[in-house]
């Protein structure tokens, strides 16, 4: 009898992911992470750990690409506005991280404007 | 190291940073099961990695938690059922402050709801796994804020309806302050934990053989812990950065200002320290150096504290079957 093998979905993937990141392997972190991505793109909990895991690796330029996947993924989502500006930051690129707080807040605004018309 | 499903375990909220990360820190290094719940699992996992390096303590772990979602509350408590984690104690850490209005995925104001009400449900759904594990620990992180006499430099608490301010985070429906926000749901932090203990008791739940105790505790103020993480870039520099280093000096001589690792060291020892065992009801503030102390007299108030855990049953759908002290009447 053959016996297909079953794939692991993007949620079993993730929790390698922080799994592999726990035991501090962050360059295995970084390859399940974008495993979990290629089942899913708009999978915002991967990018978020990926964003991460690459600004722990000092890899800041693929950091700050998966921190704006993130925010376009989650524009109203506070965490994902503060990990890119947190990773900004750890870049050395402060004027940036202000702008990226100050964006985050005016798509805060209208989101509300939106809600109240 | 021993497993964690052998040993006691210590779930810590907001455990990846700030007073959090040195709590689990020291209760690692003690030997103690740490869980760190976070919904930002990768910090967390980062957070696991440097304390197992430096403790050798392998039972440190993380499980994803959104306190801003009740769905993830319950899914937590799911998770951790079916890990049977020996859990004897919570520490409700995790806290923020927002500046501008945020709703929660419930839609209620952001501060309020992870603050507030993620942890009352995440306790209430808790209860029955520290009671099987008593003598255990409830430990709330409230803060001197909540205090009008107190010169924080933080507007004094104004609650009117609890409607309202769950939906505002103050006192009128079309005004959002994240400093007054904060200052409320934190005087909410200590009305929840006078609460919980008497129903505790009244239930007679918490016996002096099987003890559960919820306590809270005040840190002071700590440059460097995560409540700036919505602040603008610079000023969070200079919080994370910079007055940390300050900190350090001033602790000599002001108690109420503290390094993350001695406030962290200290809300460990609320949860360690055996003589506190049987204490409840209590409020462990820096200014007292962490010994027992008054808390504000409107925190004393017992029918806003009952109105408040009404309301939060109501809000968070909690029913008798989920927690023990829940009656039929509050949850209908």
């Amino acid at each position: 009898m053959r016996y297909a093998m079953r794939m692991a979905d993007k949620y079993e993937l993730f929790d390698e992911a922080v799994d592999l990141v726990a035991d501090g392997a962050l360059d295995s972190a970084v390859a399940k992470y974008r495993q979990a991505l290629t089942l899913d793109d708009d999978f915002a909990d991967a990018w978020q750990g990926l964003a991460l895991a690459y600004n722990d690796l000092g890899r800041f330029p693929e950091a700050i690409e998966a921190g704006k996947k993130l925010c376009e993924i989650t524009p109203d989502d506070v965490l994902a506005h503060t990990t890119l500006s947190r990773i900004y930051q750890a870049a050395g690129m402060i004027a940036d991280a202000e702008a990226e707080g100050g964006k985050a807040r005016i798509l805060d605004w209208k989101r509300q404007l939106k809600e109240g018309e | 190291m021993a497993n964690a499903a052998a040993q006691r375990v210590v779930l810590v909220t907001g455990g990846n940073s700030g007073i959090g990360f040195e709590c689990a820190r020291t209760l690692a290094g003690r030997g103690l099961g740490v869980v760190i719940a976070s919904r930002d699992r990768h910090a967390s996992a980062s957070a696991v990695a440097a304390i197992r390096r430096e403790t050798g303590n392998d039972a440190v772990s993380e499980m994803g938690l959104d306190l801003g979602s009740f769905d993830s509350v319950r899914a937590f408590a799911r998770e951790a059922a079916t890990r049977a984690l020996p859990l004897h104690a919570v520490v409700c850490n995790a806290g923020l402050q927002v500046s501008r209005p945020v709703r929660s995925a419930d839609g209620y104001e952001l501060t309020f709801a992870v603050n507030h009400l993620g942890h009352f449900l995440l306790v209430n759904l808790l209860v029955r796994t520290l009671l099987a594990h008593a003598p255990a620990r409830i430990v709330v992180v409230a803060s001197g804020v909540h205090d009008p006499a107190l010169t924080t430099g933080m507007p004094k608490p104004q609650i009117a309806d609890l409607d309202t301010l769950a939906t505002t985070g103050g006192p009128r429906p079309d005004a959002f302050s994240g400093p007054l926000a904060y200052v409320n749901s934190k005087l909410c932090n200590l009305w929840f934990t006078y609460e919980l203990g008497r129903r505790l008791a009244t239930a007679g739940l918490s016996t002096d053989a099987h003890p559960l105790s919820v306590n809270a505790f005040e840190p002071g103020l700590v440059p460097g812990s995560g409540l700036a993480r919505d602040y603008p870039a610079a000023l969070r520099f200079v919080w994370n950065s910079v007055l940390p280093a300050v900190a350090r000096l001033a602790t000599r001589v002001l108690p109420t200002v503290n390094p993350a690792d001695k406030a962290g060291a200290a809300l460990a020892n609320v949860v360690l320290d055996p003589a506190l065992e049987r204490a409840s009801g209590k409020y462990f503030p820096s200014h007292a150096r962490w010994r027992e102390a008054a808390s504000s007299e409107a925190s004393y108030d017992t029918q806003r504290a009952a109105a408040l855990w009404g309301a939060s049953v109501r809000m968070t759908r909690l029913t008798p079957e989920e927690s023990p002290l829940v009656s039929r009447g509050e949850s209908a």
